[in-house]
Formats: C-alpha cells, sequence, structure tokens
C-alpha cells in the first residue's frame, strides 16, 4: 500500500512538472525590451538568460538606450505604434509613468504579476497608483547612499569606523593632517552634491525626514535643511574634498577612491560595481554617516523595473517575463549583477560590500530629492530648478537660504498638503 | 528653329530638375519640414504624447519674460555670443595662421599638419575624457605636474574654476577643431596663383606684406564660408559643452548654451522626465531666429568683403 502511495505520488509530481514545462513550452514567440541605461546591461542581460531557461521558446531582443534620450525615444515608438513589450519607466518618480497609465499605454498588471517578494518592504509605492493599480514592476534594489572606504588605509593608520557624527569628523580631521584626501568628491553635476548632502543631511538632521514620513510634509527650506548644507560646505572649506574639489568630476573622483589616493568616497551604492572594475585589487568596505545619539540612518530609495506596453502582441511571454523578473531568482540575478543591496531578505549578494551597506544602518530614511518631488506645486518643477541651480551653492554665487527658498517657492505649502 | 532651340532649352531645364529634386527632397523632408511642425508644435502646451493644448506665444512669453526661465535663457545666450567672438577673434585667426605656417612650408609641416589634424578625428566624448585625465582637481595630469614641481598651492581647479572655465574650453574647442577650418583654409591657399607670389618675392615684398596683400584678399571665397560656418557652429554649439561640463553647463551654468538649455527643457531627464515639446519647440524657434539674423548681417559684412 506505502509502495503504491509513494509511486501514485512520483507519478503526480512528474506530471506536474511536465504539466509546467508544457505552459512554459507554450509560450514563444518574440519579446522586445528597452533599458534606460548602459549601467543596467549586465543585470538584464542576466535576468533574460535565466528568463529563457525557463522559457526556451521566447526570443527576446534587448536595446539599451542612453538615459538622457530614453523618455524621447520612447515616447517616439509609442507613437509610432512600435512600443517595445516591455520598458524601464522611473514609476511615480516622474510624471510620465501616470501619464502613459493615462494614455491606455500601460498593461495593468494587479492581479496578473506575483508581487509577494516584495511584501513587508516599500517597494510597491514607487509603481502602485492611488487607486492601487499597478502598471510596472519594481525592483528589490535598495539604491542608496553610502561611504565606501579604503579598509588598507584604515588599518595602515589606525583609523576605525566611527560611531557618532563627531567621531566621523574627528575622523576626517585626523585623515586631512596626512597625504591622502579624506572624501573624494567631484561635484561635476547636482547629482554628486546630491548623495554627498543626503547623507550628511540624515545624519544631522534625520528628525526632519522622519517628521516628512510621519506627517507626509516638512518645509523644504527648513533651518535643518540649511545646516546639512552648511555642513557640506564647511568640509570643502576645512579640505575634506581636496583642494581643488570644484573642479573634480565624478568619474575623477571614483578614480581617486580607486586609486587609493583619497580615504573614502560617499555616493551610490550602484557605484561598486564600477568601483571593482576601477581596481579589483581594491579592499573596500561601506557604512553610514552616523547621527550624534548613534542611530545610524541609510538613505535608500526604490527603483523601478519594467512596465508592459498594453499593446504588445505577445502579452504571454511579456507577462510571463514580467513575473520572473519580480520572482526570488529574477532578483537574484538583477542585484547580483548590479552588486545592490536588496530590500528584501530573500534576495541575498554575495558582496561583501554590497553586505556591508546591508547589515551597517539602524534607520532607514527617505530622500531629500525625493521629498521635493512629492512636494512639487504645479508651477515649475523644483527638481527642475534644483538641478539648474545646486552647483551654485557649490561655488558660492547663491547661499544656501536662497536656493531653499526658491525651491520651497516652488512645492505645496503646509495648508495645500495636509490641509492645516 | 526657333521651335527646336525652345525644346533643346527645355529638356536642358529638365535635366538640371533631377540634379536638384533628390537633394531638395531630402533637405525639405529632414530639414524644411521638421522647421515648420517646430513653428507648430511651439503654440501648444505639449508633453510628446497625449492631448495638446493651445497657448499661443504663451511659451515664448514664458522663455523672454518669465522670471526664472529668461534669465536662463539669456545666460545661455550670453555665452553663444561669448563663444562667437572667441571664434572669430581668436580661432578663426589662429587657423589661418596656422594654415599659413604651413603653408610656406616651414620644417617638418607634413608631421605638424598631421598632428595638428589628429585631434579632429576624436569623438567629443574622448575629448571630454581627455579634459578629465588632463584637468581634473584631484587626479589631473596638469595639476598632477604643478604639485611636483611648483607644489600644492599653485595647483587650480580648472574646469571648476569660474575665472578659468571658459578659457579653457576655448583652448579644448581649438585643439580638437582647428583642423577643419585650418584645412579649408590652406585649401584656398594652394589655389592662389604662384606667379603672383613669385613675383611679389621679386619685388622685395616681405613675408608679412605678402600675408596682408596677397595671400589674405586672395582667400575671400573660404574667408567668407569658414565665418558663415563659424558663426553657424557658435550659436548651435552643444556636444563638447555637454561632454565637459554636463547638461546644465557646470559651475554658475558659464558653459550653459542654448541649444542645451533646449534639451534640458524639451526633452527632460531621465529622473524628472518631464518632456516639453511645446515649449522646447519654442525655444528652436527663436534660436533659429536668432541665427537667421545673424547669418543676415554676417552676410551683408562679408558681401563687401568679397565684392
Amino acid at each position: 500500500m506505502k509502495k503504491l502511495f509513494v509511486l501514485l505520488l512520483s507519478a503526480a509530481m512528474v506530471f506536474s512538472a511536465a504539466a509546467a514545462l508544457a505552459d512554459n513550452a507554450e509560450i514563444g514567440g518574440e519579446l522586445v525590451i528597452w533599458e534606460h541605461s548602459a549601467s543596467f546591461e549586465d543585470a538584464l542581460k542576466s535576468v533574460v538568460e535565466g528568463f529563457q531557461e525557463m522559457y526556451p521558446n521566447v526570443e527576446i531582443e534587448t536595446s539599451i538606450k542612453t538615459s538622457d534620450q530614453y523618455y524621447n525615444l520612447l515616447q517616439t515608438a509609442m507613437q509610432a505604434g512600435e512600443c517595445p513589450d516591455l520598458f524601464w519607466t522611473n514609476g511615480l518618480a516622474t510624471t510620465n509613468y501616470k501619464a502613459y497609465a493615462d494614455q491606455g499605454l500601460l498593461m495593468d498588471l494587479t492581479g496578473k504579476v506575483d508581487f509577494s517578494l516584495y511584501d513587508g518592504t516599500s517597494a510597491m509605492n514607487i509603481v502602485t497608483m492611488e487607486d492601487g493599480s499597478i502598471y510596472s514592476t519594481p525592483t528589490a534594489e535598495t539604491g542608496g547612499r553610502a561611504v565606501f572606504y579604503n579598509k588598507e588605509l584604515f588599518a595602515e593608520n589606525g583609523w576605525e569606523i566611527p560611531a557618532t557624527f563627531s567621531e566621523f569628523e574627528a575622523l576626517l580631521a585626523q585623515i586631512v593632517q596626512t597625504d591622502y584626501i579624506p572624501i573624494a568628491f567631484g561635484p561635476g553635476s547636482s547629482w554628486e552634491v546630491l548623495f554627498l548632502y543626503e547623507p550628511i543631511q540624515a545624519a544631522l538632521a534625520l528628525d526632519w525626514i522622519q517628521e516628512y514620513e510621519q506627517t507626509g510634509y516638512a518645509d523644504v527650506n527648513d533651518e535643518r535643511v540649511i545646516m546639512a548644507y552648511d555642513k557640506l560646505l564647511e568640509w570643502g572649506e576645512l579640505g575634506y574634498y581636496g583642494r581643488n574639489y570644484v573642479g573634480v568630476t565624478n568619474d575623477g573622483a571614483v578614480l581617486s577612491f580607486s586609486m587609493g589616493q583619497s580615504a573614502m568616497y560617499i555616493g551610490g551604492t550602484w557605484t561598486i560595481a564600477t568601483i571593482e572594475e576601477n581596481n579589483p585589487a581594491l579592499d573596500f568596505g561601506a557604512f553610514q554617516i552616523p547621527c550624534e545619539d548613534g542611530q545610524v540612518p541609510f538613505v535608500s530609495t526604490n527603483s523601478c523595473g519594467f512596465a508592459v506596453s498594453n499593446g504588445t502582441e505577445n502579452a504571454d511571454a511579456a507577462l510571463a517575463f514580467a513575473n520572473y523578473f519580480a520572482s526570488v531568482e529574477g532578483q537574484s540575478r538583477w542585484l547580483g549583477a548590479l552588486g545592490s543591496v536588496s530590500c528584501t531578505p530573500l534576495v541575498v549578494s554575495d558582496s561583501a560590500v554590497v553586505n556591508d551597506v546591508a547589515s551597517t544602518f539602524t534607520v532607514q530614511a527617505e530622500s531629500y530629492y525625493n521629498i521635493l518631488g512629492f512636494l512639487a506645486g504645479t508651477g515649475d518643477n523644483p527638481c527642475n530648478v534644483w538641478e539648474e541651480d545646486q552647483l551654485k551653492v557649490i561655488s558660492g554665487s547663491m547661499t544656501v537660504k536662497d536656493f531653499v527658498d526658491e525651491l520651497a517657492a516652488l512645492c505645496l505649502t503646509r495648508e495645500e498638503v495636509l490641509g492645516q | 528653329m526657333k521651335t527646336s532651340a525652345l525644346a533643346r532649352t527645355g529638356k536642358t531645364n529638365r535635366s538640371y530638375l533631377f540634379f536638384i529634386v533628390p537633394g531638395l527632397t531630402l533637405y525639405s523632408v529632414l530639414v524644411i519640414i521638421p522647421i515648420i511642425f517646430s513653428i507648430y508644435y511651439s503654440v501648444f502646451e505639449w508633453s510628446g504624447i497625449g492631448p495638446m493644448n493651445f497657448v499661443g506665444l504663451k511659451n515664448f512669453e514664458y522663455l523672454l519674460f518669465g522670471d526664472r526661465m529668461s534669465g536662463v535663457f539669456f545666460n545661455a545666450l550670453g555665452n553663444n555670443f561669448k563663444y562667437l567672438l572667441a571664434v572669430l577673434l581668436i580661432i578663426t585667426p589662429l587657423q589661418i595662421i596656422l594654415a599659413y605656417t604651413l603653408f610656406i612650408k616651414i620644417r617638418f609641416s607634413r608631421y605638424i599638419r598631421t598632428m595638428l589634424f589628429l585631434p579632429y578625428v576624436l569623438s567629443t566624448s574622448i575629448i571630454g575624457f581627455f579634459a578629465l585625465l588632463v584637468f581634473d582637481g584631484n587626479i589631473g595630469v596638469l595639476n598632477y605636474a604643478i604639485k611636483n614641481l611648483l607644489g600644492n598651492q599653485f595647483t587650480q581647479a580648472w574646469l571648476g574654476d569660474t575665472r578659468l572655465m571658459f578659457g579653457l574650453f576655448v583652448g579644448i574647442i581649438f585643439w580638437q577643431a582647428m583642423a577643419a577650418g585650418m584645412m579649408i583654409f590652406y585649401a584656398d591657399m594652394q589655389s592662389i596663383s604662384q606667379d603672383i607670389i613669385e613675383a611679389s618675392i621679386v619685388d622685395g615684398c616681405g613675408e608679412l606684406r605678402r600675408f596682408f596683400s596677397i595671400i589674405l584678399p586672395n582667400m575671400r571665397a573660404s574667408v567668407t564660408t569658414n565665418l558663415t560656418l563659424s558663426v553657424i557652429f557658435a550659436m548651435t554649439m552643444f556636444g563638447q559643452s555637454y561632454v565637459i561640463f554636463g547638461p546644465a553647463g557646470g559651475v554658475d551654468n558659464k558653459l550653459d548654451f542654448i541649444a542645451m538649455v533646449f534639451y534640458r527643457y524639451a526633452f527632460g531627464g531621465t529622473y524628472y522626465g518631464t518632456t516639453d515639446i511645446g515649449f522646447g519647440s519654442a525655444i528652436s524657434v527663436v534660436m533659429l531666429i536668432i541665427i537667421l539674423t545673424l547669418w543676415f548681417i554676417t552676410e551683408t559684412i562679408l558681401k563687401r568683403f568679397r565684392n
């Protein structure tokens, strides 16, 4: 009897596997997938490889665009009726995600894609509309900022990972006495300033960020915002970025850190792969700038994956890809190739640096730029103005107060957001 | 007889058309029609997708008189004119001088000609990377040399120093693009009759006098062509500044140009992703008017020079 039961169970399993394979084999045809940046090319390739192991009959053509032309090309393709089957969007971080959904260009994925991987995380926030509908897959990536440090330099000089903000400043004061640049910083674009500013702001003004997170509003020209900017500028005057940092680009800063000229580099976790490529022999780790009370904030943003075109001629394959991309295996491949931090414990990295980042914070913090975007009013976009005028603060041609006041003027007021 | 003469004339006219029509068709489709469409889009508020809202001259009003936007626009326009002056007063004269030094066949002129022409074949991206390697404040070769020879206190921020940025940029452009104009001038010099030059030598004409009295006047064609192209190039400057300084033109927007303003506002960026084809078209229409005006002025002045 027992033998018969085992035999029947085995047969059932074999038939189920065969049925699944048969299902996967039925899904075929072609898919065209667009990505917005070359830095995601390897990650997409890895995901496609994994997908095609499960769905061998689906032919996939990927196209990697340049980020500053991406939306222009995508809209042209949409207008020409040649929209790719799947394409990256920036989700609710930009206005066109909603515009595309309103125009009927995006497939509603609600109930069609399994998003259970992201349960308990904030990953779905970037793709979920007010009415709960979902038009894109998120990723499990938590794009964060970190302080990357040269472990060899630290060990040789007896420098230690700081536990408080004042310890961090004391460390900077120590390093600047040597021939090494304490922090490699290249304010060649507003973004590099942002990725340095946000960890400083989180360490000095975590309460401001949490005020926004808890109430949905915070004054973007608050004194605490100004204080963090002033600290960033003060470090420049103290020589913590090197003598001529205003003339340094981010590429130069990353190279400077990779080649061991700088003790630390503060930037995005997506830089990990670049640093490793620049100098595979560099032994580096990561930590966060701590608050004075010992809390360790991690400024991070969720990122978006792929939307499915409502006009796709291969909906089965497109949805199969979306489901695979949103699965543990799909995201393991995606994040593994990027060397990124995961927002879910189900996806684990084998990179020591990534695990450093993931394990050295006590509290997550929202990005200042995101808050600016969420509070944008109906006139000029404060994000546009931020990008154009941020560098004037670095050069001194605009004061911090004038800058943040200018941004605040373009944002919604407390009354408009909270009705108070 | 008359009839057949007329018939022959008709046939000849039709032959010319076969030569002109393909080019004219391509030019119309790729240039004229997009210009017409740009003018049409400029009176709409339109992201490039979805409904188009007619707003009349609102885009132009915002561009030229808006509190913030007019500052951005006129700063960029000012940079274009500054760069135009640099092209007319520095780059073009230097190209003529370099062409002349090759023309009079100084020693190693072939080698020099090749070396001068080499940067021209490099792509804009390579030039941008080269600028980083030389001028970066931390890892740049220039600061490394200065630090070791003179001391750290003499190193500079170079491309981040608002006093030096523009001059360095003009220098980089000159280094990359001097060959193009230089070769046009050189070719024109070579077409000058040797008899005239030999006669001037026999008459005891010095090098300098020969240059100003014989060489330069005989270069009217290349000078006027080059100047016209330089004006248009200066007013449409984009690639080199974008690659070296980023989409906003670097510190204090010192190297922000009109074409970059157009790019930012028409196509947005990946992160905020707001495209505004209507407003971008308004910028391009204003650019068109400015360039046409400058071209007309240039042509009027150069006509006198040609005559």
